[in-house]
C-alpha cells in the first residue's frame, strides 16, 4: 500500500463546487492507485472535457486533456501505443454519453485494455445547468422547463450488448466501495466500463447526495452473480425506486492490444525506428 | 521501323477487372524499358457504369495523360461511343462484336474484331479474366512481348496459388495468339522491348506508405474514403513486417483522437482521409496544434463540397487545410507533385512533425494517389530520424514542457522515464502544461505555437523550379499538376520552340513568399490549377504581391491532359 499523497500536485486544490461529488471521485481513485502501488509516470489519465474533465489537473500522472467526447479514442491510442502504459479514461456523461457514445460502443466491442471513469451527474455543469443525455425523463430545468421529453441512455446494457468485459457503477458518496470498484476495473484485463453517481449540488436538484443514497443498494451485499451475462443485463437496467451499485458483470475474453503487442518485442511506442529496410518495398515496385 | 510510344485505353463495365489492369499492364512496358503513366476514371459504383484505365507509353520520361488514343480496347459499345472521337486517324479500335453491336462510324481507323468473351468461354475461365485476355490481344496488336506481360501477371497473382496464375496467363496467352493467327500485322511496325531497367510503377498513395514506413511509422488509424483507401491495402499487406498497428476507427473523428493518442505516447503516428473526413477531424487537428503533438495527415483531394465527386480529382481543398481549427496556431502543409516527392516528403513529414510538435498535412488528390507512375528506384541513403526534442531518459529536474523559447519548440517527454509528468492540455495553459487563463501567460504561448511558423519556414525547401531561370513566361502550380506542366512544357519547346520556366510551390504554408516574389517578380506568370477558385493564385497574391497574368483553371471532375494543357498555354503566349 503507498501513500495516496504521491498523487497530489502540489500548490493547487481542486475548482469543483463545495459538496461537489467529483471530490469523492478524485479521493477514491487517489486511494485506488496508492492501494495497487501505481507508479505516475507509467499511468496515463485521458480526460474529456467539463468539470470531469478537470480532473487531470490535481492527480498526479501523465495527463492527455483532450476534446469533449473524444477522451476514449485518444485513450485507445496511447494503449496501443504502449501497453506496458495504465490507461484510464475521466469524462463525463455528457462527454461519454453524448458527443461521444459511438466511440463507448466502438471501444466495448475492441475490448482494448484500459477504463472508463465516467462522472455521470445527469447536468451540463460549465454550461451551467442543461439537462444531459442520463437526465431523467420529466425532469424540469431552467432551459426544459416543460421537462425532459426523450428518455435518458441507458449506458451500463449499452455497453455490455456492445461487448464491453467489466461493466459497474459506482457512487460518489460510498468511497471505499468506489475505490475498490476502481481498482478492479484497472486490474481488469479488457474494457472496463464504471458509471459513476455523482451529485451536481449546483445545478442538479433532482439527483442530490440525499436522493442517492435513498436509491442505491449494494450488489455484492445480494445474490447477484457478475458471471452471468443474463442477470447483468436485467440488472444494468434496474434505474427505479432501486439502484444496484457495484459489479454487474465481469469476464475474460482477448483483447485488442494483446494482437498488436504479438507484433514487436517492444512497445510500438519504444521500437528503434533508425534503420528500418524498405529495399523490398522498392524492388517490390518493378 | 518500330514505335516508340503508344496511348492504350480499356473501357467497359465494373466488375471485368479493368482497375487491376492499371497496373499490370504498365509494369509490363516498364520492364521492358518504357516510361508510363497510366490513370483509371470510374464512378462511384460497384457494379456497371463506364470504367476506363488509359496507359500512356513512350520510350522517354512522361509525366502525365494525355487525349489521343492510339489504340481504344472496348469491353462494351459505350466505350466505343464515348471515346472513339479521341482515336487519332490511323488508329486501333478492338471490340467484341460476339458481345456487342458496334456501328464502325469511322473509317480512318482499323477495327478489329476480336472475340474476348468467347475466348474466355471456350477456356471455361472465369468472366474475371477478360481483362486478361484484353491485354494478351492489345499487345499482340501493338507488336509487343507477350513474356514479359505473363511475368507480370505471375508475380502479380502469385500470392494467389498456381490456379490462378495460370488461368490468368492462359487468358492472355488466348488473346495474343488469337489477334497473332486473324490480324498479324502490329501497329506502326511494333513496339520492341528496348531494356531491362530497375525501374518502379507506383501510385501517390503507395509512395506516401513506403516513406511512412522508412520513417518508423508504428500507427495508423484510417477509415475508408477515397482516394486514400488504398493506403489501407498497402498497410494491410506490409505491416505484420514493419509492426505497424492499423485501426480502423469507427469514423474519422476517432481515427485523428486515437492517433494523437498514440503520438502522444511516443508511436510516430498517421491518418489519411480525403476532405470530407478531414472535416471531421478539424477539431483533432487543433488538439494536435494545441496539445503540440505530431502526427501526420495525409489529405487525398477530390471535388467537394459534400460528397462531391467521390472517385474524380480536384485541388479545391488549399484554403481549407491551411486555415482549419478555430483559433491561431502552425499549420504545416506541403503538396508533392509525382510518387518521388510523395515518397520523400511523406518520410520528411514524420521528421517536421517530431521537430515541429505539430501535425503535418500532407496533401494529394485522386490523380497524383491513385494513378500509376514511372520512377527510379528511391534513393534511401542519407534518409535520417531525428525526433527533435524528445526526451526518452534523463528528463532535467526543472522540466517544463511547454516552456517558452525562441523557435517555439520545447523539451517533450512520453509517459514511461522519471521526471517527465506533464499534463498534454487542450485548456490554454502555462509553461507546464497546468490550465491557465493569466493575461501574460495565454499571450507567451500563443506567440509560442505562433512561433514555430517562422522555425517551419527556416526547416524547408518551398519551391523548385524548372526550365531556362531567364524564361519571360513561368508556368506555376502544386501538387499533381506539376506532371502535365512538365510535360506541356516539354511538348511547347518541341513544338513552337517555347522556352517556359515552371514554379512548383511544394509548402503552401509556411508559403515561401520571399522565393515566390523573387522568382515571379517582372515575368508573365501563368497560373495552373485543378480548381475554381486560383488557389494558390490568392496566396501568390497574398503572400508575393504578384498578380499571375494568365490563368488556367479545371475543375471539371479530371486532371489535366498534358496536351489540352499546352493548347490552353499556348493560346496565352
Amino acid at each position: 500500500m503507498g501513500d495516496a499523497h504521491r498523487y497530489d500536485v502540489p500548490d493547487t486544490w481542486p475548482t469543483w463546487c463545495p459538496g461537489c461529488g467529483n471530490f469523492g471521485i478524485w479521493h477514491a481513485e487517489k486511494n485506488a492507485f496508492a492501494h495497487m502501488d501505481l507508479n505516475p509516470e507509467t499511468t496515463v489519465i485521458v480526460a474529456g472535457i467539463g468539470c470531469s474533465g478537470n480532473y487531470c489537473y490535481w492527480t498526479k500522472t501523465y495527463m492527455l486533456h483532450g476534446l469533449h467526447g473524444r477522451p476514449i479514442p485518444a485513450a485507445q491510442g496511447v494503449k496501443l501505443a504502449n501497453d506496458d502504459l495504465t490507461v484510464v479514461v475521466h469524462a463525463g456523461d455528457g462527454d461519454t454519453y453524448g458527443e461521444g457514445l459511438g466511440h463507448l460502443l466502438h471501444a466495448a466491442r475492441r475490448n482494448i485494455n484500459i477504463s472508463v471513469f465516467v462522472h455521470d451527474n445527469q447536468v451540463y455543469g460549465l454550461t451551467t445547468g442543461q439537462p444531459s443525455p442520463t437526465s431523467m425523463q420529466g425532469t424540469t430545468w431552467k432551459v426544459a422547463p416543460e421537462g425532459v421529453i426523450a428518455a435518458p441512455v441507458t449506458p451500463l446494457p449499452l455497453a455490455l450488448v456492445a461487448g464491453a468485459t467489466f461493466v459497474a457503477r459506482g457512487f460518489s458518496g460510498q468511497n471505499e466501495h468506489l475505490s475498490m470498484l476502481m481498482e478492479r476495473a484497472i486490474k481488469h484485463k479488457g474494457f472496463a466500463v464504471l458509471d459513476i453517481a455523482q451529485p451536481c449540488v449546483t445545478f442538479n436538484r433532482v439527483n442530490t447526495w440525499r436522493w442517492w443514497n435513498e436509491h442505491v443498494y449494494r450488489l455484492d451485499e445480494t445474490d447477484h452473480d457478475p458471471s452471468d451475462y443474463g442477470q447483468a443485463l436485467l440488472k444494468a437496467q434496474e434505474f427505479g425506486d432501486k439502484i444496484p451499485i457495484g459489479v454487474m458483470y465481469e469476464t475474460d475474453k482477448a483483447t485488442f492490444d494483446d494482437t498488436y503487442r504479438a507484433l514487436n518485442e517492444q512497445t510500438l511506442a519504444h521500437v528503434p525506428i533508425d534503420n528500418i529496410d524498405v529495399e523490398p518495398l522498392i524492388k517490390g515496385q518493378y | 521501323m518500330s514505335n516508340t510510344r503508344l496511348n492504350w485505353l480499356v473501357g467497359g463495365e465494373a466488375g471485368y477487372g479493368i482497375m487491376t489492369v492499371g497496373e499490370i499492364f504498365s509494369r509490363a512496358f516498364v520492364r521492358g524499358g518504357y516510361y508510363v503513366v497510366a490513370h483509371t476514371e470510374y464512378p462511384s459504383l460497384i457494379r456497371g457504369g463506364h470504367n476506363l484505365f488509359q496507359v500512356r507509353i513512350d520510350n522517354t520520361v512522361i509525366r502525365a495523360p494525355i487525349r489521343p488514343i492510339d489504340m481504344l480496347v472496348a469491353l462494351n459499345a459505350e466505350t466505343v461511343g464515348l471515346h472513339l472521337d479521341r482515336v487519332v486517324p490511323g488508329g486501333v479500335v478492338v471490340f467484341d462484336s460476339k458481345s456487342f453491336e458496334v456501328a464502325q462510324q469511322r473509317d480512318d481507323v482499323t477495327w478489329r474484331d476480336v472475340p474476348l468473351a468467347q475466348l474466355v468461354k471456350d477456356l471455361h475461365l472465369p468472366k474475371v479474366t477478360l481483362n486478361m485476355v484484353a491485354m494478351g490481344a492489345s499487345v499482340a496488336l501493338i507488336g509487343y512481348d507477350l513474356g514479359v506481360l505473363n511475368d507480370v501477371i505471375r508475380d502479380f497473382f502469385k500470392d494467389k496459388g498456381e490456379k490462378i496464375v495460370e488461368e490468368n496467363v492462359a487468358a492472355a496467352t488466348a488473346g495474343h495468339t488469337y489477334v497473332t493467327q486473324h490480324y498479324p500485322e502490329a501497329y506502326k511496325g511494333g513496339l520492341p522491348t528496348v531494356g531491362k531497367p530497375d525501374r518502379m510503377t507506383l501510385t501517390g498513395n503507395d509512395a506516401i506508405c513506403m516513406g511512412a514506413l522508412k520513417a518508423g511509422m508504428k500507427f495508423i488509424a484510417i477509415y475508408p474514403m477515397t482516394p486514400t483507401h488504398n493506403i489501407i491495402t498497402y498497410m494491410a499487406a506490409h505491416k505484420a513486417d514493419y509492426g505497424v498497428a492499423m485501426v480502423q476507427p469507427e469514423d474519422e473523428i476517432a481515427g485523428i483522437n486515437m492517433a494523437i493518442g498514440a503520438s502522444y505516447a511516443g508511436a510516430r503516428s498517421m491518418v489519411a482521409t480525403s476532405g470530407g473526413g478531414f472535416s471531421l477531424m478539424v477539431e483533432g487537428l487543433g488538439l494536435g496544434g494545441m496539445t503540440e503533438n505530431p502526427l501526420v495527415i495525409i489529405e487525398g483531394q477530390r471535388p467537394g463540397p459534400s460528397t462531391g465527386l467521390a472517385t474524380r480529382t480536384a485541388q479545391g481543398d488549399l484554403r481549407f487545410c491551411m486555415h482549419a481549427s478555430q483559433g491561431e496556431f502552425l499549420h504545416v502543409v506541403f503538396a508533392p507533385g509525382d510518387p518521388e516527392e510523395c515518397f520523400y516528403h511523406a518520410f520528411d513529414a514524420f521528421n517536421l512533425a517530431d521537430k515541429l510538435q505539430t501535425p503535418v498535412i500532407l496533401m494529394t488528390d485522386k490523380h497524383l494517389a491513385t494513378s500509376y507512375f514511372t520512377t527510379a528506384p528511391f534513393d534511401t541513403t542519407g534518409l535520417t530520424i531525428d525526433r527533435g526534442m524528445l526526451l526518452t531518459h534523463d528528463v532535467p529536474a526543472d522540466f517544463d514542457r511547454y516552456v517558452s523559447t525562441p523557435s517555439g519548440v520545447s523539451p517533450r517527454t512520453i509517459p514511461g522515464p522519471p521526471g517527465g509528468i506533464f499534463n498534454s492540455n487542450s485548456d490554454e495553459h502555462d509553461e507546464s502544461g497546468y490550465v491557465s487563463e493569466q493575461r501574460r501567460i495565454v499571450a507567451t504561448l500563443v506567440d509560442k505555437r505562433c512561433a514555430k511558423y517562422f522555425t517551419a519556414a527556416s526547416m524547408i525547401d518551398g519551391i523548385k523550379y524548372y526550365g531556362n531561370p531567364a524564361a519571360d513566361t513561368i508556368l506555376t502550380g502544386w501538387g499533381s499538376t506539376k506532371g502535365a506542366i512538365l510535360d506541356a512544357m516539354d511538348s511547347l519547346r518541341a513544338s513552337d520552340g517555347a522556352d517556359l520556366g515552371f514554379l512548383q510551390v511544394l509548402f503552401m504554408s509556411p508559403f515561401p513568399s520571399e522565393q515566390v516574389r523573387t522568382t515571379l517578380a517582372g515575368k508573365t506568370v501563368i497560373l495552373v490549377e485543378n480548381n475554381r477558385g486560383a488557389q494558390l493564385g490568392g496566396l501568390i497574391k497574398e503572400h508575393a504581391q504578384i498578380r499571375p497574368d494568365h490563368t488556367i483553371l479545371e475543375y471539371d471532375g479530371r486532371s489535366f491532359y498534358a496536351d489540352d494543357l499546352a493548347r490552353r498555354i499556348k493560346e496565352v503566349l
